[in-house]
């Protein structure tokens, strides 16, 4: 047959009235109510089944429900607690609470410390990976969590930036020596502006 | 305001294109519909005034939610249906079973608490923060695409991929931020929400409450996908977008329904917006069409579809024309044949799919599936010849499994047969050729690629891209099991005696 012959099925519209059966829009019958009860108690196995919680004893374990389990117990649960605990945080917060007190704190202190038009400075490769930075190394995640301002490494002298920077983040005592003025009271992080 | 405007947007463009949807279909489809077509006027804003602002996107939005709307009452008026025109009915409450409300207060806890998950944690996602989100800041501050973020070849270079792929998620991304937003992970939820209710609207077209709730919850809980509802990722949506496209247009090919043919046409449309990959399915879906016009001397849908794939066409000579990258594509460029990558491939694909941490047991429950309604389709009718020659192809298929093994060849035939069952039965067999030939490419594809170290790493191109790409796949391998006309046909028996309140048919 060709598609184009094909009828037109109708929709399934759930379920429908056998011919012959009363359709009078009462109740349901006993046996409907039996089905209904049988049907739901399986669905309730289905999901008890799906979720049930495996403690593990190993890293490698897995069940046929490790997934589901996962999503439920675990992933969701965890997750569900946290909001409860924290319900205040603002973003930046929520960064560090995701992630720990690492980069990001620095970072959020140069966009605080700097202007949005602001083009900042951030020491070279070697120094952040010598303090243990490992994501700013990388300018788009730096540059976006600093966006609208513009990033320079401190070693790409050739970058049209590289000039025109406004500020630089000193990290370990690198880019002390940048700063216009001397620093008085050297920290391990300081912001400092580049032009007078 | 400009999210309710959205709202419309995709209502009544959805309204405008034909009277075949149901009004919960269309609450649906809304938000999904509405995004994708305002990415497009921000991406046309951009082109022809070079200035995405909030302003621009409402004024454009609304006008446009005014000249749907209009269509739809002319179209009314001369269908004599205008809405205080028709008839009330009283709501049919036939399709409340227990079972659905137990499944349903599942998916809904689900639902909420992902979606309390993703509101609150901002993007954090390696491929957000260095690629589209990134980009969508840079909309939303610069009002252009071709912003500093995107002409920048140190920013595009450390990006990698990530910053070229289509726009849709991007733009959608750089609404939130231009309204006012901290984060964008809105759109996330917006996405997964509208989803749930789509898959199960889409699903009713085929089958009961009762089978619709069931797989529709059995796709919510897919583990991998169930976490990136909560992450600011292109897969989810595309995924979305893939599986209305493949399910309306079985939908317009088993029961004709026009509008359905056009509600595939926008959503393929909008899935190759969000990533590239998409235009397999197009690809499938075509192939059903040049079937079709073969059969039936009808060119029209196949030419209306073949345009779906202008937008990937536009987005990648907009990349040439603006973007600098130095990037080498991963791909090999000539055609080869190495069996031993070929069995590497299907092995790590099969490592995916097959695990329970990722994919839980929708493969399983799909590839059983497959074989289930090939035996039906065969046994129930097994006094037809072809029947008898489908089981003797499935016994030798059998007998080579054993002796080959998984193989390009031996998957090959596998499918080959599946599709034959289903064709030679009338049970939705182009839902299955669209499916494994978007699989079959989509998996081709990674054998393809370069291997460098990248392709079959932990974290590498298949256990990361192609684990995701996934999503397009699993929804539809359980919605092909569960609108074969034997499944359908076993729920819609079993809703009949589950019946609480019976439909009043005057």
């Amino acid at each position: 047959m060709k598609p184009a012959d094909k009828p037109k099925k109708a929709a399934p519209a759930g379920a429908k009235p056998r011919p012959g059966k009363p359709a009078s829009g009462g109740g349901a019958g006993f046996k409907a109510i039996l089905f209904n009860l049988a049907g739901a108690a399986a669905a309730g196995l289905l999901i008890m089944f799906l979720f049930q919680h495996h403690e593990p004893t190993s890293p490698t374990d897995t069940y046929v429900n490790s997934g589901y389990d996962w999503l439920l117990n675990t992933m969701l649960e965890n997750n569900l607690k946290t909001i409860e605990q924290y319900p205040d945080k603002t973003l930046q917060e929520r960064y560090v609470l995701k992630w720990g007190p690492g980069e990001i704190l620095y970072i959020d202190s140069v966009r605080k410390l700097t202007p949005e038009n602001a083009i900042v400075m951030i020491p070279p490769h070697t120094v952040l990976s010598q303090v243990g930075f490992k994501s700013c190394g990388d300018l788009p995640w730096v540059t976006y969590f600093l966006y609208p301002r513009q990033v320079v490494y401190g070693d790409s002298v050739n970058s049209p930036l590289y000039a025109k920077a406004d500020y630089v983040m000193s990290v370990n005592g690198w880019g002390l020596d940048k700063s216009p003025t001397p620093v008085t009271a050297p920290q391990p992080f300081m912001v400092l502006p580049l032009k007078k | 305001m400009i999210f309710i405007l959205i709202f419309l947007l995709g209502l009544s463009l959805l309204a405008a294109i034909s009277r075949d949807f149901k009004g919960r279909e269309l609450l649906a489809l809304a938000m999904p519909i509405g995004l994708g077509t305002t990415t497009f006027i921000m991406f046309l804003l951009d082109r022809l005034t070079h200035s995405i602002t909030l302003g621009a996107v409402t004024g454009a939005v609304a006008a446009l939610v005014v000249v749907f709307g209009l269509l739809r009452l002319y179209s009314d008026k001369k269908h004599n249906a205008l809405p205080w025109q028709r008839k009330f009915t009283r709501p049919d409450m036939s399709w409340l079973t227990l079972v659905w409300i137990v499944l349903a207060g599942m998916t809904a806890y689900l639902a909420w608490g992902i979606t309390e998950k993703c509101l609150y944690w901002p993007p954090a996602e390696f491929d957000t923060i260095l690629g589209y989100d990134l980009l969508s800041k840079a909309v939303a501050h610069e009002h252009v695409i071709t912003n500093s973020m995107l002409t920048n070849p140190n920013i595009v270079n450390g990006c990698g991929p990530r910053m070229l792929y289509p726009p849709l998620l991007t733009l959608c991304n750089a609404i939130c931020y231009m309204d006012g937003m901290e984060s964008p992970r809105l759109i996330n939820s917006l996405f997964f929400i509208s989803w749930i209710f789509i898959m199960y609207q889409l699903l009713r077209r085929f089958v009961g409450s009762t089978g619709a709730m069931l797989f529709t919850f059995l796709t919510v809980i897919v583990p991998e996908m169930f976490a990136h509802a909560s992450f600011s990722l292109t897969n989810l949506p595309c995924a979305i977008y893939t599986s209305i496209a493949v399910l309306s247009f079985v939908i317009w090919y088993e029961q004709r329904r026009e509008g359905f043919f056009y509600l595939s046409f926008i959503a393929v449309i909008f899935g190759i917006w969000t990533r590239s990959e998409a235009v397999l399915f197009a690809g499938g879906i075509m192939a059903v069409l040049l079937y079709v016009a073969v059969r039936e001397r009808k060119f029209k849908y196949l030419l209306i579809y073949a345009t779906s794939v202008v937008p990937f066409l536009i987005w990648n000579a907009f990349l040439k024309a603006y973007v600098p990258r130095d990037q080498a594509g991963p791909f090999i460029k000539a055609a080869f044949y190495d069996p031993g990558k070929m069995k590497q491939v299907i092995s790590t694909a099969w490592e995916i799919m097959g695990s329970y941490n990722i994919y839980g047991l929708t493969f399983y429950i799909g590839i059983a599936g497959l074989i289930i309604v090939f035996a039906l389709n065969v046994g129930v009718n097994f006094s037809k010849q072809k029947n008898k020659v489908l089981l003797g192809a499935f016994v030798l298929w059998l007998l080579v499994w054993f002796v080959a093994g998984a193989s390009f060849f031996t998957i090959g035939l596998f499918m080959l047969l599946m599709l034959a069952g289903s064709y030679l039965n009338d049970d939705k067999w182009e839902f299955l050729l669209i499916f494994f030939l978007a699989y079959g490419a989509y998996t081709l594809v990674f054998y393809q690629m370069k291997e460098d170290g990248t392709l079959f790493s932990s974290g590498g191109w298949m256990q990361s891209g192609y684990k995701r790409g996934l999503f397009c796949y699993a929804p539809l391998i359980l919605f092909i099991f569960i609108t074969s006309k034997w499944v359908s046909y076993a729920f819609n028996v079993l809703d009949e005696q589950m019946v609480l309140f019976r439909k009043r048919t005057s």
